[in-house]
């Protein structure tokens, strides 16, 4: 009886240290200390033990018993600590509970995104009216009344002479009209044209972009918008510069990054080119200058503009831009 | 413009450079190539001869023919073949896709039947073979060129692309196949190709001569006109033919073809009269108001003072620089020709042909600055090619009347000088002098330059430079935009200025979003048919369509619009907002701009977000929140005023107001209100805000100190008659609670069986604390007390039992 004990007690110790959840656990209850356990059916055979040896085999096997099941409380304690063998779960499938998750749309991420970078550069945000003077939107940008460089920008008329912006670069002139060189600043807003098809929408959003100090180079507007490009479409993107002509800058270029549906090896998008038109640019033209009072002999200063759809349309694959209009939902949720 | 890449190669020698390379160049000089087109598709069409027309037995628009067509390994020498056009005779010798060719486009040609009758094959119009992209019928070759069973292919010289190259509006010098070549020429330094075999011209004394011509308007810069006699007019031999088809014109007979291909080929605008028809001397006048000249269009044309016209002496013959007039034009009977090359005032023609609607190639150049150097060359040229096409007798001369002024200008080339420190500084590039003048002379410049200073003068057919700035475009043109480095400007003290408006926006977004509402951006444009509900709206004067006819005073249309897109899509459930510009017109001040404020507006609309966790639908108590979080954000205390609003339902509409300022409206929207075809559904809460008028609400934050000392909490539940706003209670709480009154919120409202029907209960809790020290109950029971006392005695209210 003695030897019994012994063992099992030493299997007891053995197989506890192999008990790691919740099963095992309840295994090695059911086969030490259940009803019909190796510790109830020693205490059992207790009968046959010699009277006198009776109660200190009794007193053994009971020590032994009430040990086995402070370690068997100990454990299940521990195991219900960490969660297991208890019916409070919690069930992190299930959604959170939440108002939703608005989006800012499109157009707005991608101006904030333009305008984070140039204003990293220490350019300021500047605005002017959507509804534009001929002389803010034409006149003072060096286009002539009854010249050809009028049709280039399809134009909404308004009462009175006045038209809806076509473009954002009536800003510049506000903006040299009241603040002196040098001067770094950006606008972004709302143009209007008059044209509607699948790239071209008669609403659209530009971010204009000009620099006037005293020798502001040509080299300095490549350099920036190259620093640009690379910031908002990865440092693999091709960029090419060509000649072009806008009437408020001289010389006047538009810039083209590498097509990126086809990486430049031409494409349905790309018209076989390789190339896509992302932006207008050029050194501002000594006209523009003298109709804000700047000495074109002492300042020079470089413009640009961009598209916001363009450049979103580019950056995530979307080919039709009257979606941005649209505001269809899961047009809306997906940026 | 339209060009052909095989003629362009006639123009200047670009024997080893690839069609890829040319189309590049052309790019990267600032003749963007827009479109290409291969002509290179077209297989298996052969000339053939019409022998035999019969009609169909039984399809009134279709012939059968018998098609000559001798071809090397063929059985038969002739094919049947089934034809819809009608514009031939037996014996013209037309395009024939045989059985197995194939056309433009990849199109494949196979034996048909058609309405009972077998064709084999096709005969061709220039559009099959990708030379236009409309015909009126099959293309018919001029007979003595071509003998039947010829290669189509290598008759029409299809082994070609097609190019549309933007010009700018500056560049008017290349509209044409030479000032396209000189572009080529400049920039892969070739020379030009003498393609050109006219001779020279002298000028005749208009003394005495069968036409003189005087100019006597101010916009008639010059007048160069030439006789020609016994011309034959009759089709145009093959290649005149190609050259205008490949160049987007189609040809009509050798006259009109002639004066179109100098048009293409040097760019210069050219007119014929039916010289017979003219009755004395020329005269370049401008219009009387009122006049009316009838045009080559066949169309009447009411003239103002200012258009320029052409006439002899009974008439106007001509729309100056336009289009011809109607009833001196050439017809098949002209013998006796005046051609005209001529200069005109760009602006005058651009006027005219612009308020016309008249946007011909002659307006579109004569508006871009033709070369006045040219008209000798143009006349020379048109005679030149008179005299071999149409048998003409031309005079040896003609006659050139000039401005004194133009010619003047004509004898003195402008000549501009440029600083080389101008040049290196503007272009941040390190140049001398002689690179600069090098790369002015490949463009045909004559320069003369010292170390620091380069003089050019400019030739006539460049009247886009005027000035330093544009010499120095040309030279970094040629240098190369992509070799110049790439630095960043190195400007300092310029002052940063924060954006006021973009602030707000910005964080009018932020709460928006972060609340769970998506943002919208919509046109500004409201349609014609709401404009009686909003009479401030401004009107076009052009409008895309009666959609988009006037600018829009509020945000509301677009947003409903928004919501019927989506719900007709089956997307039940938003919450959307717009932040954007809205018009005010003055009034009957046209004269002023509208006025342009930022508007907010919000819809909302069945549930919150696709969760378990809330059931209901959005209600006008979501819409307050929202509300309330952006004026929180923004620093604005905005206040709720329930008022009656058109456009809401009774009962559920509030005035929204900053400080006293009105700044909109939010509510139930009433579905049978004037917007009911933009309101689908009985449960839109919408709320629209101005923005801009909350500018000067805003205040300055200035720390507040708060306290260590714990506070005490302590709970009102009272009973009240419903017809009291939650607003007063609180209000009447907050006036009585003293200094140590922190917070007051109603965090619990019942009504139902417990208390009376027109009772409402409503639990609160007021925190207490004290800056300075820990607030014992003894301090804050009595001001409890004094509140309790109020409530009961300005709003009848009790304490309920628990």
């Amino acid at each position: 009886m003695h030897e019994q004990i012994t063992e099992l007690q030493k299997e007891i110790e053995d197989l506890i240290q192999k008990v790691d959840n919740q099963k095992a656990l309840e295994d090695f209850r059911v086969q030490f200390l259940g009803r019909k356990g190796k510790i109830p059916r020693l205490l059992k055979g207790l009968g046959k033990v010699p009277t006198e040896a009776r109660p200190e085999m009794g007193q053994k096997i009971n020590t032994l018993k009430q040990a086995t099941w402070e370690k068997f409380e100990k454990l299940k304690s521990e195991f219900e600590k960490k969660g297991e063998g208890d019916n409070l779960e919690f069930d992190f499938s299930l959604p959170g509970r939440h108002p939703g998750c608005g989006r800012w749309h499109l157009i707005s991420s991608t101006i904030k995104d333009i305008e984070d970078f140039f204003i990293a550069l220490g350019y300021f945000m500047a605005d002017g009216p959507e509804v534009e003077s001929d002389f803010y939107n034409f006149e003072a940008l060096n286009f002539p009344k009854d010249h050809p460089s009028r049709d280039m920008q399809d134009t909404f008329f308004l009462p009175a002479g006045y038209v809806l912006r076509t473009h954002t670069s009536g800003v510049q002139i506000r903006t040299m009209e009241k603040i002196k060189p040098p001067i770094k600043m950006i606008a972004s807003g709302r143009v209007f044209r008059k044209d509607h098809d699948v790239t071209h929408s008669p609403v659209f959003y530009q971010v204009e972009g000009l620099a006037v100090a005293e020798k502001v180079s040509f080299s300095d507007l490549r350099g920036t918008l190259f620093a640009y490009l690379k910031w908002q479409f990865g440092d693999e993107v091709g960029i090419r510069f060509r000649p072009s002509f806008f009437p408020f800058t001289e010389p006047s270029g538009e810039v083209d990054i590498s097509c990126i549906f086809c990486k430049g090896n031409g494409c349905r998008i790309c018209a076989e080119s390789g190339w896509l038109e992302i932006l207008g640019c050029g050194m501002v033209d000594p006209e523009v200058f003298r109709h804000c009072n700047i000495d074109p002999e002492k300042y020079s200063g470089f413009a640009f503009g961009l598209g916001v759809e363009r450049i979103a349309m580019l950056k995530h694959g979307i080919s039709d831009i009257r979606l941005f209009y649209e505001n269809d939902l899961r047009f809306l949720r997906q940026f | 413009m339209q060009v052909s890449l095989q003629l362009l190669r006639k123009f200047v020698d670009l024997l080893d450079i690839s069609d890829a390379e040319i189309i590049s160049t052309l790019t990267m000089t600032g003749l963007e190539v827009e479109e290409t087109h291969d002509l290179n598709q077209v297989k298996g069409v052969y000339c053939g001869r019409i022998d035999e027309i019969k009609e169909h037995p039984s399809a009134d628009k279709l012939k059968v023919l018998e098609v000559f067509l001798p071809l090397d390994g063929a059985k038969e020498n002739s094919v049947q073949i089934v034809c819809g056009a009608q514009n031939y005779k037996e014996g013209d010798l037309v395009p024939v896709a045989t059985v197995g060719a194939v056309l433009t486009g990849g199109y494949a040609i196979k034996k048909s039947r058609l309405r009972g009758v077998d064709s084999y094959g096709m005969c061709c119009s220039e559009k099959e073979l990708g030379l236009a992209e409309t015909a009126p019928g099959l293309f018919i070759f001029p007979g003595e060129e071509v003998e039947p069973g010829q290669d189509v292919a290598e008759l029409m010289e299809l082994q070609d692309t097609l190019l549309e190259i933007s010009i700018t509006p500056n560049r008017g010098d290349c509209l044409s196949y030479l000032g396209i070549a000189r572009e080529l020429a400049a920039s892969l330094k070739r020379e030009l190709l003498p393609w050109n075999k006219s001779g020279t011209l002298t000028t005749l004394n208009m003394a005495g001569a069968p036409v003189s011509i005087t100019l006597s308007s101010a916009a008639g810069f010059r007048y160069g006109g030439m006789i020609i006699r016994d011309v034959q007019i009759k089709p145009s031999p093959l290649w005149m033919q190609l050259f205008l088809l490949k160049s987007g014109l189609r040809p009509i007979n050798n006259v009109v073809d002639i004066t179109n291909y100098v048009l293409l080929a040097i760019g210069h605008p050219m007119h014929s009269f039916d010289l017979d028809l003219l009755q004395g001397k020329i005269d370049v006048r401008d219009a009387r108001k009122g006049e009316i000249i009838k045009a080559l269009d066949d169309n009447d044309y009411k003239l103002e003072e200012g258009d320029l016209l052409i006439c002899d002496d009974d008439r106007a013959v001509a729309l100056a620089g336009v289009m011809g007039g109607y009833e001196s034009q050439i017809t098949e009977n002209s013998k006796n020709l005046l051609l005209e090359a001529a200069v005109f005032h760009p602006s005058s023609i651009r006027k005219t042909a612009k308020r016309l609607g008249l946007n011909t190639g002659s307006s579109f150049r004569f508006e871009r600055g033709v070369d006045s150097n040219n008209v000798h060359n143009a006349l020379a040229l048109c005679s030149h090619l008179l005299e071999k096409l149409a048998a003409a007798k031309p005079d040896t001369g003609y006659y050139d009347a000039i401005a004194a002024k133009h010619q003047k200008h004509l004898e003195n080339p402008p000549v501009i000088k440029a600083s080389l420190k101008k040049i290196t500084a503007l272009l941040g590039i390190e140049l001398s002098a002689a690179e600069c003048s090098g790369f002015l002379n490949r463009l045909g410049l004559e320069t003369e330059y010292t170390e620091d200073e380069i003089s050019c003068s400019i030739p006539s057919f460049r009247h886009d430079l005027e000035r330093p700035v544009d010499l120095i475009e040309e030279i970094v043109r040629l240098y190369g935009f992509n070799n110049v480095p790439l630095t960043i400007p190195q400007i300092s003290n310029t002052t940063a200025r924060p954006n006021a408006r973009r602030k707000l926006e910005d964080r009018v977004r932020s709460s928006l979003v972060a609340l769970g509402l998506h943002e919208v951006v919509n046109y500004s444009f409201l349609a014609a048919k709401y404009r009686e509900f909003y009479p401030t709206a401004a009107r076009l004067l052009n409008p895309l369509s009666e959609e988009h006819a006037y600018l829009r005073t509020e945000l509301i249309t677009s947003l409903l619009q928004n919501a019927r897109t989506n719900i007709n899509r089956g997307l039940k459930n938003f919450a959307l907002f717009e932040c954007g510009t809205v018009f005010q017109s003055s009034g009957k001040e046209e004269a002023q701009a509208p006025v342009e404020d930022l508007h907010l507006g919000i819809i909302l609309t069945g549930k919150p977000a696709l969760n378990w966790t809330r059931q209901d639908n959005f209600d006008l108590s979501d819409m307050v929140g929202f509300i309330s979080v952006i004026g929180d954000n923004l620093g604005f205390p905005l206040c709720f005023e329930r008022k009656t609003v058109p456009i809401y339902k009774k009962n559920f509409s509030a005035a929204i107001s900053c400080n006293g300022n009105d700044l909109g409206y939010v509510g139930l929207l009433e579905q049978s209100s004037f917007l009911k075809d933009l309101i689908q559904r009985d449960s839109y809460i919408y709320a629209e805000l101005n923005l801009s008028g909350m500018g000067k609400g805003s205040k300055k934050k200035l720390f507040k100190h708060y306290s260590p000392f714990p506070g005490l909490e302590l709970e009102l539940s009272i009973v009240i008659d419903k017809k009291y706003p939650a607003g007063d209670i609180i209000e009447q709480i907050q006036q009585n609670g003293g200094n140590n009154l922190e917070k007051v919120e109603i965090y619990d409202i019942y009504s139902g069986d417990k208390i009376k029907g027109n009772e409402k209960s409503y639990n609160i809790s007021l925190s207490f604390r004290d800056l300075n020290k820990t607030l014992s109950n003894e301090e804050i029971l009595p001001v409890f007390d004094a509140i309790i006392e109020k409530l009961r005695v300005n709003f009848n209210a009790r304490l309920r039992e628990s």
